[in-house]
């Protein structure tokens, strides 16, 4: 830009005739206060943030998600079958977002049909609840004009709660993991002209290297005897045991960042939970999730 | 730091589909459903989760030996399914049940113990001592006898609701009653919290009623540390029932109704009369076999206060049983019997 100014300056100017001076004069005005503008907005314009940065909004941002998806279980405690079904998952997510990185904090509640796989014929004898929540902090490591990724950690804590009359005193199955979860995020913005939304692409992978496991014990039963001591109970009937890579999980997004800084998008999770281990203590748990989400800035 | 978005994105896309079908790898296959799978998941739950095998004096792996020639994968499920019921009947208790679509085991000795005694006539019940103008509140029918001195409540069964205010209505509605009988002959069972609700409406001070214990390892006698249960306290706005209690049991009654018998003998406020009851002081864990089908068993024990495992029966604080003469009379004598201890009783 600085080029066409140096040459856009006249070398050689033809004799003028006077009654043109006061037109020039006038241009060289209007020139001269015009080409300060020109740098100052030339200047502002390659100042500005890399759309990756200018789309993200700092700050307080809440979501709401809801999601709908197909689920597989399998509770070795109770049954070698595996259990399919359909869940909806409804999610709150908070999020402060700073030039270096984001605090994210998720509360969900997911519930459940399934039936067995053994004589799948939409006769769903077991729900499931499941409740996680965790909080972490992603930061971001590194970013270019239209991309970033993040990289952090989170602690998160998912109980499933899945429930067969069929089984009795142990309708109730319950398996809790306690993760650290390691996740990476990489977020995509397309350019487009200034004032308008802005799309954007979106991918995380996470996975937990090591988890604690709460599962019921041996004998797979809530032995509650007495209503006032069903708490002591049914813990000190249940186990404590760590397990390594206890989650995976991922997911893909599509988004539109719109101008207000709200963003709204779509989103596809996958998330396979295990306590590995075999026999009574194996639990598996894979989730397909559709998603759409509203997040809020504040 | 050179950035391909194209790449990275393409990149991104392939690793996260990649990771969504990795729980096909990670989830082990389903186990095979034959017959000889089945068999042989079933006698290992059973083997290694049954808390009774050193009361009914089972030897489970002879079982397995007699069982396992007749199993085969050509045979049908009919077949599959006489055979493991005829392994499961070995254990001779109620609690032990296979169910499938078409079909659902039962143990058949414990239903003929059940009717052991004929201590209890319905017919009897009906015409001269219910009668056909009782009252019924939730799962208690109930009527004064004597002129109302005492009250009879009829319980056939602890599925049917007995809440701390059902029971407090018919104390209540009773007030003038010298004594309660509470009928659980051929009482089958239910849910053990409706055996709270009767001990919470009786006058008691923390007694120890029992221990339980779960069976928590491989080993047949391998069980959890025992948890005392005591008698649960009053904190409902309902005055316990302070007059004399007779409970009558027998043969027929079995599962919570044992539980209940089990608590009374350690509440001096009530008295067991009738014939020993069938048991089931076990807590039944259900699951699930690679066919699909059901199973459950128990896999806790309850063992009384002095360490006495009543699995087969508890015993009445006084035996009596019906005497048919007297039946034919339309004389109950064990509800008589019950009558003249409330009587004693309330004349102290």
């Amino acid at each position: 830009m600085a080029r066409r100014f140096t040459a856009s300056t006249p070398q050689s100017v033809p004799p003028l005739r006077i009654r043109y001076h006061w037109v020039i004069v006038i241009f060289l005005l209007l020139w001269d206060g015009a080409v300060p503008n020109i740098l100052h907005a030339q200047s502002d314009t390659s100042a500005l943030p890399p759309l990756s940065l200018r789309a993200t909004h700092c700050g307080w941002t809440l979501g709401a998600q809801n999601a709908i998806g197909f689920g597989t279980f399998r509770d070795m405690g109770t049954s070698p079958v595996r259990y399919k079904g359909v869940v909806l998952q409804p999610t709150f997510t908070t999020l402060l977002v700073t030039k270096k990185g984001r605090w994210c904090s998720d509360f969900t509640i997911l519930g459940g049909v399934y039936e067995d796989a053994v004589r799948p014929r939409f006769n769903f004898s077991t729900f499931g609840i499941n409740h996680s929540f965790n909080i972490g902090y992603l930061h971001r490591v590194t970013h270019w004009n239209n991309a970033a990724l993040w990289v952090g950690g989170l602690v998160e804590n998912r109980l499933s709660v899945k429930v067969n009359l069929n089984y009795e005193n142990a309708s109730a199955g319950v398996s809790d993991l306690i993760m650290v979860q390691l996740r990476g995020r990489y977020e995509y913005f397309f350019a487009t002209r200034r004032g308008r939304c802005t799309p954007m692409l979106a991918a995380e992978v996470g996975w937990a290297p090591v988890g604690l496991a709460l599962r019921p014990g041996y004998a797979f039963i809530d032995n509650y005897t007495q209503e006032n001591d069903l708490y002591t109970t049914i813990l000190s009937n249940y186990e404590w045991r760590t397990c390594l890579l206890p989650l995976l999980n991922s997911s893909m997004e599509a988004a539109l960042q719109l101008r207000n800084g709200n963003r709204v998008g779509l989103n596809y999770q996958w998330s396979f939970a295990t306590t590995w281990s075999s026999g009574h203590w194996r639990y598996d748990e894979a989730l397909h999730l559709f998603n759409l989400f509203f997040l809020f800035k504040l | 730091m050179r950035h391909c978005p194209t790449l990275s994105s393409i990149l991104l896309v392939v690793l996260t589909a990649c990771t969504c079908s990795c729980e096909h790898l990670l989830m082990e296959d389903d186990m095979e459903a034959t017959p000889r799978t089945t068999f042989e998941y079933l006698w290992k739950k059973v083997d290694e989760q049954y808390a009774f095998f050193d009361v009914k004096q089972v030897d489970w792996k002879a079982v397995h030996d007699s069982t396992a020639p007749h199993i085969n994968d050509k045979m049908g499920k009919e077949a599959l399914f006489a055979r493991l019921s005829t392994m499961l009947n070995t254990l001779d208790d109620g609690h032990v049940n296979l169910i499938s679509s078409f079909d659902v085991s039962h143990c058949p000795s414990i239903y003929q113990r059940m009717q052991e005694g004929h201590n209890y006539n319905s017919d009897l019940i009906t015409e001269h001592y219910l009668g056909y103008d009782y009252h019924t509140t939730g799962g208690l029918r109930y009527t004064g006898l004597h002129h109302d001195s005492i009250l009879y409540v009829r319980y056939s069964s602890f599925s049917g609701s007995a809440s701390v205010s059902q029971i407090a209505y018919v104390t209540q509605r009773y007030a003038r009653a010298q004594g309660m009988i509470v009928d659980v002959r051929q009482n089958g069972g239910g849910e053990v919290q409706n055996v709270w609700n009767w001990l919470t409406m009786l006058p008691t001070h923390g007694e120890l009623l029992y221990t339980t214990q779960i069976k928590r390892g491989r080993d047949h006698d391998d069980f959890s540390t025992p948890q005392a249960v005591h008698a649960p306290p009053n904190n409902t706005t309902y005055k316990p029932y302070a007059k004399p209690v007779v409970v009558l049991i027998d043969r027929g009654s079995f599962s919570a109704t044992s539980f209940f018998a089990l608590s009374l003998r350690s509440l001096s406020s009530a008295v067991l009369i009738g014939d020993t009851t069938a048991g089931g002081l076990g807590l039944p864990n259900g699951g699930q076999l690679p066919n699909g089908w059901y199973y459950r068993f128990s896999i806790t024990r309850t063992l009384s206060p002095e360490g006495e495992n009543f699995e087969n029966g508890v015993p009445p604080d006084e035996v009596v049983h019906l005497d048919a003469t007297q039946a034919a009379l339309g004389i109950d004598n064990i509800i008589e019997r019950a009558c003249s201890i409330i009587y004693n009783k309330a004349s102290l």
